[in-house]
């Protein structure tokens, strides 16, 4: 009764409060367009982390082989030695004196290759291994999206910071596997989206539910529902734009935020639950409050409970995780990490941190009223929101390929495939990233198990 | 369906035949009664099938080393069991239905072989026989624990393997000269059993069940048996599972000695 009391208590207050103005305060001041960005940044580049090769499949051909003979070898010499192994077609690569050798059929890759080895004019002999074309959208701003896919480029036009190779979420690798299934929804419960960017009118599932004004049409007038619902499935590949982290999952928008940015926990708390009703696979809560009440955590519970995957900011200044991200057992937070990999200064610490993505800087398409007009609808803004975001897509990819996961199986997958990034100073799950930078490569493409076995038993 | 009508004829046959037969050595009818031991060595690598509704494929490897305990009814036709160790690879299958995919590339996987085998002359015509054999082996593969690499826990994948072969079809062979027996067969060839992969990774914990099967279900063979010496046979076989764009194979070497 004392509980039930006190908890009228904190609902009647919360009634009264509005959301942390963290989230409302950076919009504006924080969404640049790309014209602007290139003026405002002055950011490090003189971090160092460890960059992990990607582990990919290795297969070669079955019939040719590289070879190069020692360059003091004599033409004549060579080819002696060529006719010598039964060798009837090879192919010399100019410039560097490379054969390319079919493998007789009396032999096989191996057995020409061990050969080549011991011979004495051979400088070296390879497997001609075939590489893979990665999955590279053909977005116009696919190149500024480091969050995507990071190859040390300029994060924005010139003049903007370079990342660091490798500091990325592995999404080009990770879309060879999946891109996505439309009956797969993300629902933005956010302000809202605009219902009519180019990037996104085709990725709406429906104009949604707005818990502002009462109705069934979801339009962002505020412009940080619209950020966030790019990042998490723009449409791709469709020359132009930005590339969504899930390519082909549907946007369901709510809006909860009104044009302030500011939304009453009873709106997010119905928000939550109208999604989850509608079918979504994934909620991204790319918003918070300081304080925690029962309803709140009621309706991120109904979620899990329902399978659903929450992700939610872990909040943008510097203090305690926000609710309901804090929520640990039913909500994924989220800490945000740089085009270097680094944690960012303001990404609120915690235990109920989870895994962090990038968030500093991210580009994504922003309502067309946004800039002046001739403005292209595209910004960069930087929050542990548009960090929520990655990890969203990366959820929904997950359980389109996978839609028999429970919610609990899909957040372990996103948590036990992060990269520790911050290993070398905070070994393991720290509160700073949680398990580490997501890493959409390894939650997603087959790991491959190799030999070293723990033990053998009857 | 075909599989179980199959292994149930070929079960009856193994069971049947040597009570029949016995019932013809009491009477006296055979003359060349022996028991026979043999010793062979296979290598095999057959296209197979998996994933939903069988439309991934890849390759099964194996090595059988193989004891085979026999019984010569009379000459040309005898029923052996088999026993023995085997090394499988089943590289390359992916198992997609845990949370975290894992694909194969861990090489052999030793277990048991067992089975039975049994040939039957059915006409002998100047130095042609026709006959009919049979066999069936079963893979035991034991389970292997393996590291799942590079995630943020450990996690450990176990693998519980097995396949069952069941070959059956006429054979020809001919008496080059006392010693030398030369021998085709063309035989429907089935292969098909099952991968358990136990996903263990903190709080997560799935298994998943993976059928496989032989995508070539013929086979030809060419092969020979070399008496080396008075009741010593050496044996030599070659086996080819023609498919579109591939072959698979099998060769076998053995030693067989006759009591």
């Amino acid at each position: 009764m004392k509980k039930t009391k006190s908890l009228s208590v904190i609902l009647i207050s919360l009634s009264l409060l509005f959301f942390s103005t963290n989230i409302s305060a950076f919009q504006k001041k924080q969404i640049k367009s790309i014209l602007d960005v290139k003026q405002d940044l002055s950011l490090s580049r003189t971090i160092n982390q460890k960059v992990q090769p990607s582990p990919s499949k290795i297969s070669y051909s079955s019939d040719h082989i590289l070879v190069k003979f020692k360059s003091s070898i004599p033409d004549e010499y060579v080819k002696a030695t060529v006719s010598s192994f039964h060798i009837s077609e090879y192919k010399v690569i100019p410039r560097i004196n490379v054969f390319k050798i079919k493998v007789p059929e009396y032999s096989s890759v191996q057995d020409m290759l061990y050969l080549m080895k011991q011979h004495q004019y051979v400088e070296y002999a390879e497997p001609d291994y075939v590489a893979y074309a990665y999955v590279t959208p053909n977005d116009n701003f696919f190149n500024y999206q480091y969050a995507l896919y990071n190859s040390g480029q300029y994060i924005g036009p010139p003049g903007s910071p370079q990342g660091q190779s490798s500091a990325d979420i592995k999404a080009t690798l990770a879309w060879e596997e999946t891109k996505g299934t439309e009956e797969t929804h993300i629902a933005v419960v956010d302000s809202g989206i605009i219902l009519y960017h180019t990037d996104l009118q085709n990725k709406l599932e429906s104009s949604g539910r707005d818990f502002v004004n009462g109705d069934f049409e979801a339009l962002d007038d505020e412009g940080h529902g619209t950020f966030v619902a790019g990042i998490i499935a723009a449409d791709t590949n469709n020359n132009e734009g930005i590339a969504g982290v899930a390519w082909n999952c549907k946007l369901l928008p709510v809006k909860v935020l009104d044009k302030t940015g500011e939304g009453y926990y009873s709106w997010i708390i119905e928000g939550i639950i109208w999604a989850v009703d509608n079918e979504a696979a994934v909620v991204n809560l790319s918003l918070g409050g300081p304080v925690g009440t029962y309803s709140l955590e009621n309706a991120v519970q109904y979620a899990h409970q329902n399978d659903v995957v929450v992700a939610s900011a872990g909040g943008n200044d510097g203090g305690s995780v926000v609710y309901p991200a804090a929520y640990d057992n039913y909500c994924l937070a989220v800490a945000a990490t740089d085009y270097n990999d680094l944690r960012v200064s303001w990404s609120n610490p915690g235990p109920e941190i989870d895994v962090a993505a990038p968030g500093e800087l991210i580009i994504s398409t922003v309502p067309t009223w946004y800039f002046p007009p001739g403005s292209v609808p595209y910004g960069f803004a930087s929050g542990t929101s548009f960090s929520t975001a990655h990890v969203s897509g990366m959820a929904a990819l997950i359980l389109s390929l996978k839609p028999w996961m429970t919610a609990d199986e899909a957040m372990n997958v996103i948590r036990y495939s992060a990269d520790d990034v911050n290993g070398d100073e905070n070994p393991g799950k720290d509160t700073f990233i949680g398990y580490g930078r997501i890493n959409m490569e390894k939650a997603l493409v087959p790991i491959i198990i190799e030999k070293k076995k723990i033990k053998n038993s009857t | 369906m075909a599989k179980k009508i199959s292994l149930s004829v070929l079960t009856l046959f193994l069971i049947a035949w040597p009570l029949m037969s016995a019932d013809q050595f009491f009477q006296g009818g055979f003359s060349s009664q022996q028991i026979k031991l043999g010793i062979e060595a296979e290598f095999f690598d057959r296209a197979i099938t998996w994933g939903e509704d069988q439309n991934e494929t890849s390759s099964l490897q194996s090595f059988l080393f193989l004891f085979k305990p026999g019984y010569e009814l009379m000459e040309g036709t005898h029923v052996s069991a088999v026993i023995g160790y085997s090394l499988s690879s089943f590289n390359e299958l992916i198992f997609r239905e845990l949370p975290f995919s894992l694909e194969l590339n861990t090489g052999n996987i030793d277990g048991l072989a067992f089975g039975g085998e049994a040939l039957v002359q059915i006409v002998r015509i100047s130095d042609f026989t026709l006959s009919a054999r049979g066999q069936f082996v079963y893979y035991l593969g034991f389970q292997e624990q393996w590291d799942i690499p590079d995630l943020a826990v450990e996690g450990t994948a176990t693998g519980n393997p097995n396949w069952a072969r069941l070959t059956a079809g006429p054979k020809v062979s001919f008496n080059i000269s006392e010693y030398l027996r030369p021998y085709l067969t063309v035989n429907y060839d089935l292969l098909w059993g099952k991968f358990k992969m136990d996903e263990q990774i903190e709080d997560i914990s799935k298994e998943q069940e993976m059928k496989i099967e032989a995508k070539s279900n013929l086979n030809f063979s060419i092969g020979t048996l070399y008496e080396i010496i008075d009741r010593l046979d050496l044996k030599a076989e070659l086996s080819l599972l023609p498919l579109e764009k591939q072959i698979g194979l099998s060769v076998v070497i053995g030693a067989h000695y006759s009591f």
